[in-house]
């Protein structure tokens, strides 16, 4: 098969792993990608293999175990709510899995863990409650701000995701906080909802004698699923910092003294500052078609020697050899290592084995050994510390492909590292990249669009002025994402000519379940459909621009005339959306989904949470919205009444 | 004569008096940039003048869609999805003229029209209706008018609309890439026509990549095709209802009720016999009526536009001009219609365009816009985008102003009376006639090339035209008819002396008498078609063995010092633009052309890739064969043409000499992008 056989040039990792500029050199990969998901059926899947890592470990939440000296403050509970319209207020319920501070700004003490850290990846969930405060203090010295940031046009390094002042007296009265950094652009949610934090933190390197060599960092910054901060440097601790001075380690400390918080699924993984290394390389290479990894004993090399880095071309030769690398690898710390082998003339979609094959071997154990039956081999392994011998084996036997191999190992305070120094030397030309803002006026953008891992084809974007964006599906004739924040990337589609060819939105987004907005049920317990059956008689009729130049979009369904107009809510909190049908004749059996999600709770006043990420508020005619448990998850439908053939639905979506 | 020709001779005779006056009007002085990229495009400005108009800074206009618009005013739909108003676009206010933006965020529309105060286009997955309600210039109403499912891919343009005679309007849907070409959505690789209130119904299809299309005179709508599978070289296909252009791809959908045709995709042979001799078999196939010989004329056909003009924009009325993006250029094609069926000839008509020419309208003086947009592809014309406008300068070039069939040779009409010494010794003119492969792969180098004796030539008495007794006059094939002998009666050469007439029928009528006024061949012509540089055969290999080693030198005792892998990108890239290497290694290069056209790799000496690169595109017809590689010294070593997802490994030693040796696809079009540098260290 012809795209099965191209699918073999693409030897990267994942696009996601990559900047922009360099994704833009992936697309050949997610082009084929689609390729072969089209020639099954059904619509192209975006797909793009995760890295193999070693998990995160999780502050488990069952206790306050993980935490010294914790003050009363702070509690384990089952859930929390946080009312969005009332300052500070949150309520919990028993249970475990979710780490609380009730007290009020002034009240309270700090939680600090029992364990200390430098370098950190920290991923967690957060909720503020509405004009509430707190912060993470990486080391407990270099703080980044939690706070309820909602509505916020321009943040600050105050704001929630800013990295907060440092602070010298001796720059004199008003000039005492310096290098506070705000967030690129504020992707705070509305109090309530749970945010989403990720966060690499690099630890400032100190030489023998103490002195510091190098500043902490925040390496990248990521509120939810938008990247806010990359490479910030911290030249000392914030004000206020819980520890003096700067220090190779510090506890994780959360502010507890500035008003209610909570957090959930905290996890971690924690690195020192060693890394994996090898010395005394040798090689033999042997020439000859192999088709399995061969028995060398007593067989001379073609060629032997002693090279500065670990790398296929080592082999001399590109097409058909057999390659011994040897030397002593160090390990910094015992423990479990996972090692990622990927031989780069192995085919995506595979090989027969007699193409390839590797096996790693440490300390005499084997570690990995690779089949040749896919491109990347992971394996596990327990490593004792100390220096031990190190064995790589490999056999090529593929004409026209380059030899390249990439050997990526990590483990116990170990990140991730690549132990090959060929591991890519191709490099494209980087083009811009091409973005788009709304300016005075909204601006409607046609595209492909990804959603749930699925290439939308008939998209269209609204940018509107505020900063609160959303894109509209006209095959379904519903919202798929929401966002504030820039825009749209056009890259892809603007300057690009091959796959995949979308529109990336910038912000930080809210995905909707995919499925029309209306259905016409038989039952009220029928299933809502994913897309629109043929039977509905679907036509999208395409939009109109009011004096503001905002849409509405208009459809048919049936013989229902339908028109849809999304427009953002005050102060950029959201959307507010207006369904208008007309039909010639009285009907029923037509629904609204205002949402689908894993779960969906009411809230006091009427709105209602969906997966603890947005709220949805009902409004006129869809008062009598409700909740129905259907497979894998709930469901807010409400039934349609018509008045003269005509009927309004509106509602607000709100984070 | 005919009576036609000097009634339209008469009409030219009078425009000459006219129109250099009003030329000079329309298009001040000031604001004429001429566009002369060659000494061919410098000798054809004096007849069809280039006038570049300004675009205003930071607009992108990557035209995609073109119309005229009351009080002469231009719509123009750009690739990013804009579409702007140009204001005195004739620059008459001697002003730069006005853009101002009537709608945006459309997806990539292809095509723009007017009728009754509203602006269609063809988005990706619609046809869309964009009016103005309230009247301030600016679309408020985007309406859907006709939507059709994407697969998503890449490769799923959409072009249009043309209004069709019957106020309806044609849309065409390219075919989505994945390794070939593939109809992964309903209608994709079909003409489909669309009621202004949204009925669909589907035409033809067998269409690969129908950038453009258009209606003769007489009503009859024609496509130009792009090489590529089952794509010999490019042409344009006259369609009609039913009708299989070629690509198998949208047969896909011939099993559904609305379908006009019921062939299906596997009762087409995939055998290489030309298309011509597969259509005899396979009656729903419709091949090209005009062949376009792959980078002889053109290498990526656009936008087909009638010449309407009645002789206002000179002396080719009612023939058919066809733009081509990569080469920057316009093709002018006429047609005769043999026994019912559409058959004629191409000539060369104007090169030296800013851009990729996608986009050709008519604007109200008779000159012709042409819109432009190379993103993606390159184009000869290396700015990125561009608006220009050709004006007819009143002169008459000496030009075979058409190209006739007869059952004995053809017909050539000039434009101005020809010296009848030249015009009458056969040794003027050479023909020879060649055909394609039909296959799933992609593009064929001409085959079965055969040369014919011209036995007899009468030029009649007013010196207008010229009757040629050709030797063995081969149906279906195309004829390339050079009259590079031919002078004027002034003693001008012709100012494009070859054109290419495909012969679908031989017609029959009157045979020539040869009488005492014709001359006489003496010497037989048949010889080496290669000669004269345009020749060259499928089976003939050129590349001396040791510019193209595939294989492993003996010598090298089995063994390379580096291998390099370089690999095609879209959008005509290596991905490699720097190798560095030692002098006199042992080098294993692999190209991988995982891109969709073909490409090679050609390793040139120092500073040489610019003449490599016009060498390579003056191999005409016999180019494809030799692929690509001129025979020259500054060639040092090669890979072959490639298909879309082939590879090949050359092997070759480094020279000791250090320095920056270029490598080039050369392949015509892609040389100014497509390079990288071969550094060898000192």
């Amino acid at each position: 098969m012809v795209a099965g056989a191209l699918t073999g040039f693409y030897l990267g990792p994942p696009a996601e792993a990559y900047p922009i500029h360099v994704r833009m050199k992936r697309q050949y990969a997610l082009h084929l990608a689609a390729a072969i998901a089209l020639s099954a059926s059904g619509p192209p899947v975006l797909h793009a293999q995760a890295p193999a890592v070693i998990p995160f470990d999780s502050i488990v939440l069952g206790d306050l175990a993980a935490f010294s000296e914790p003050p009363a403050n702070w509690k384990v509970v089952g859930d929390v709510a946080a009312d969005r319209n009332r300052d500070l207020r949150i309520t919990t319920s028993p249970g475990i899995g979710v780490l609380v501070n009730t007290a009020r700004p002034g009240d309270g003490g700090d939680l600090r863990t029992t364990w200390e850290h430098g370098d950190i990846d920290l991923e967690l969930d957060f909720m503020v409650p509405r004009a509430s405060n707190s912060g993470i203090y990486f080391q407990g010295r270099y703080e980044l701000q939690l706070l309820d940031s909602w509505g916020v046009e321009h943040p600050t390094y105050g704001d929630v995701g800013g990295i907060y002042e440092r602070w010298d007296e001796s720059r004199g009265p008003g000039n005492e906080g310096f290098e506070g950094q705000a967030p690129r652009f504020n992707a705070a949610r509305a109090p309530g909802l749970w945010q989403t934090l990720r966060v690499e933190f690099r630890a400032p390197r100190f030489d023998a004698a103490g002195n510091k060599i190098e500043n902490a960092r925040f390496v990248r910054v990521e509120l939810n699923g938008a990247v806010i901060h990359e490479n910030v440097e911290l030249s000392g601790p914030t004000r206020g910092a819980f520890l003096p001075g700067e220090a190779p380690t510090g506890p994780l400390i959360i502010q507890g003294d500035h008003g209610p918080i909570a957090f959930r699924n905290i996890r971690f993984k924690r690195y020192g500052p060693e890394a994996l290394e090898l010395s005394g390389l040798t090689f033999k290479a042997y020439d000859g078609q192999f088709r399995s990894l061969p028995d060398l004993t007593g067989r001379s090399p073609d060629r032997s020697g002693e090279p500065t880095r670990l790398a296929a071309s080592n082999a001399g030769v590109a097409d058909a050899f057999a390659l011994v690398q040897q030397g002593t690898i160090e390990v910094p710390v015992a423990g479990r290592y996972l090692f990622d082998l990927r031989l780069g003339w192995i085919d995506d979609d595979g090989g027969d084995g007699t193409e390839g094959g590797a096996r790693l071997r440490i300390g005499g154990r084997e570690v990995l050994v690779h089949d040749g039956r896919q491109r990347s081999v992971t394996a596990e392994a327990d490593l004792a510390a100390g220096r031990q011998e190190f064995v790589l084996e490999l056999f090529k036997n593929r004409e026209g492909r380059p030899a390249s191999v990439d050997l990526f190992a990590e483990g116990p305070g170990v990140r991730r590292q690549a132990l090959t120094s060929e591991t890519r030397t191709r490099r494209g030309s980087a083009q811009g990249a091409v973005t788009v803002e709304p300016g005075r006026e909204p601006y409607l953008l046609r595209s492909f669009l990804e959603h749930g891992g699925e290439k939308r084809t008939h998209v269209i974007s609204v940018g509107d002025p505020s900063g609160v964006h959303y894109s509209y599906d006209a095959e379904l004739g519903n919202v798929l994402l929401a966002w504030r924040g820039p825009f749209l990337e056009t890259s892809q589609m603007w300057v690009e000519r091959g796959e995949p060819q979308l529109a990336v939105p910038l912000g930080s987004v809210v995905r909707f379940a995919l499925g029309p907005a209306l259905a016409t049920l038989n039952a009220e317990n029928d299933a809502w459909p994913d897309s629109i059956p043929p039977s509905f008689g679907y036509r999208f009729l395409g939009y109109d621009l009011d004096e503001a130049g905002l849409p509405t979009f208009r459809y048919r369904t049936g013989d229902a005339m339908v028109e849809d107009r999304i427009e953002p809510l005050e102060g950029r909190r959201g959307l507010a959306r207006s369904i208008r049908i007309e039909t010639p004749e009285q009907r029923g059996g037509l629904y609204l989904r205002l949402a689908r999600g894993e779960s969906i709770e009411r809230t006091r006043d009427g709105a209602y949470i969906v997966d603890g990420r947005f709220y949805v508020v009902p409004g006129g005619g869809t008062e009598r919205a409700r909740l129905r448990t259907v497979d894998g998850g709930q469901e807010l439908i409400v039934p349609l009444s018509f008045r003269r053939n005509q009927s309004t639905a509106e509602y607000e979506v709100i984070w | 004569m005919t009576a036609t020709s000097r009634i339209t001779r008469a009409i030219f005779a009078a425009l000459l008096t006219t129109l250099p006056a009003t030329v000079a009007a329309v298009a001040p002085a000031a604001a004429q940039q001429r566009s002369a990229t060659s000494s061919q495009a410098a000798a054809e400005d004096r007849y069809y003048r280039l006038v570049t108009i300004p675009i205003p800074e930071g607009v992108v206009l990557e035209v995609g869609g073109m119309t005229t618009l009351p009080g002469g005013r231009l719509g123009i739909a750009t690739r990013r999805g804009e579409v702007w108003i140009v204001e005195d676009p004739y620059m008459e206010s001697g002003d730069q003229p006005h853009f101002s933006r009537f709608a945006r965020g459309l997806h990539e529309p292809l095509g723009l029209a007017y009728r009754d105060g509203v602006l269609y286009t063809a988005q990706r997955g619609e046809l869309t209706r964009l009016i103005d309600r309230d009247g301030d210039g600016r679309a408020d109403r985007y309406e859907t008018v006709y939507s059709w499912p994407l697969s998503g891919n890449y490769h799923e343009y959409s072009y249009g609309p043309v209004f069709t005679p019957d106020g309806n309007m044609m849309v065409t849907l390219n075919l989505a890439w994945i390794g070939y070409g593939a109809s992964l959505a309903k209608w994709r690789g079909w003409a489909i026509e669309i009621t202004p209130d949204g009925r669909m119904t589907p035409i033809a299809t067998g269409l690969r990549s129908p950038a453009g299309y258009g209606y003769n005179l007489d009503g009859e709508l024609f496509y130009a095709e792009n090489q590529g599978d089952w794509v010999g070289s490019g042409g344009i296909t006259h369609l009609e209802r039913g009708d299989f252009a070629g690509n198998p791809a949208g047969l896909t959908w011939t099993n559904e009720p609305e379908s006009p045709l019921r062939l299906r995709p596997e009762e087409v042979p995939d055998t290489g016999e030309p298309e011509y001799v597969v259509a005899q078999r396979v009656p729903e196939l419709k091949p090209p009526a005009v062949w376009f010989p792959h980078t002889v004329l053109g290498i990526s056909t656009s936008d087909i536009l009638v010449d309407s003009m009645g002789g206002r924009f000179g002396p080719f009325a009612g023939q058919l001009f066809v733009g081509d993006q990569g080469h920057s250029r316009i093709m002018r094609v006429f047609l005769e219609k043999v026994d019912g069926v559409y058959q004629g000839v191409v000539f060369p008509f104007r090169e030296g365009f800013s851009s990729g020419v996608l986009r050709m309208i008519w604007g109200t003086d008779a000159s012709m816009f042409v819109g432009m947009t190379n993103r993606g592809w390159a184009s000869t014309g290396r700015a990125p985008y561009g608006l220009q406008r050709l004006v007819w300068t009143g002169e008459i070039p000496f030009e075979a102003q058409k190209l006739e069939a007869r059952p004995d040779g053809f017909e050539i009409t000039f434009t101005r009376p020809v010296d009848p010494a030249t015009a009458t010794d056969p040794a003027s003119y050479a023909i020879q006639s060649f055909t394609y492969h039909y296959h799933h792969t992609y593009g064929s180098p001409p085959i079965d090339q055969q040369v014919h004796a011209i036995t007899a030539v009468e030029v009649s008495q007013d010196g207008l035209r010229a009757r040629l007794q050709v030797e063995g006059l081969r149906q279906g094939y195309a004829h390339e008819i050079r009259m590079s002998g031919v002078r004027s009666a002034e003693g001008e050469p012709l100012l494009h002396d070859t054109g290419y007439y495909t012969l679908n029928r031989i017609p029959a009528g009157e045979r020539m008498r040869t009488t005492s006024t014709s001359r006489q061949s003496t010497v037989a012509t048949a010889g080496d078609p290669n000669e004269g540089g345009s020749g060259g055969t499928g089976a003939r290999t050129l590349a001396p063995a040791a510019k193209r080693q595939t294989t492993i030198p003996v010598v090298w005792n089995g063994s390379v010092d580096r291998t390099v892998t370089i690999r095609t990108a879209p959008g005509m890239r290596f991905d490699l633009t720097e190798v560095t290497v030692q002098p006199g290694e042992r080098i294993r290069l692999v190209l991988e052309n995982p891109d969709d056209m073909l490409h090679n790799l050609v390793v040139v000496v120092p500073g040489a890739a610019d003449r490599v690169v016009e060498a390579a595109m003056n191999l005409g017809l016999s180019g494809q064969a030799r692929n690509y590689v001129p025979d020259s010294p500054d060639v040092l070593y090669h890979t072959a043409l490639l298909q879309p997802g082939t590879q090949e490994a050359i092997y070759f030693q480094v020279p000791s000499k250090p320095g920056e040796y270029p490598y080039v696809c050369t392949f015509p079009g892609h040389g100014i992008t497509m390079r990288g540098v071969l550094r060898v260290e000192g």
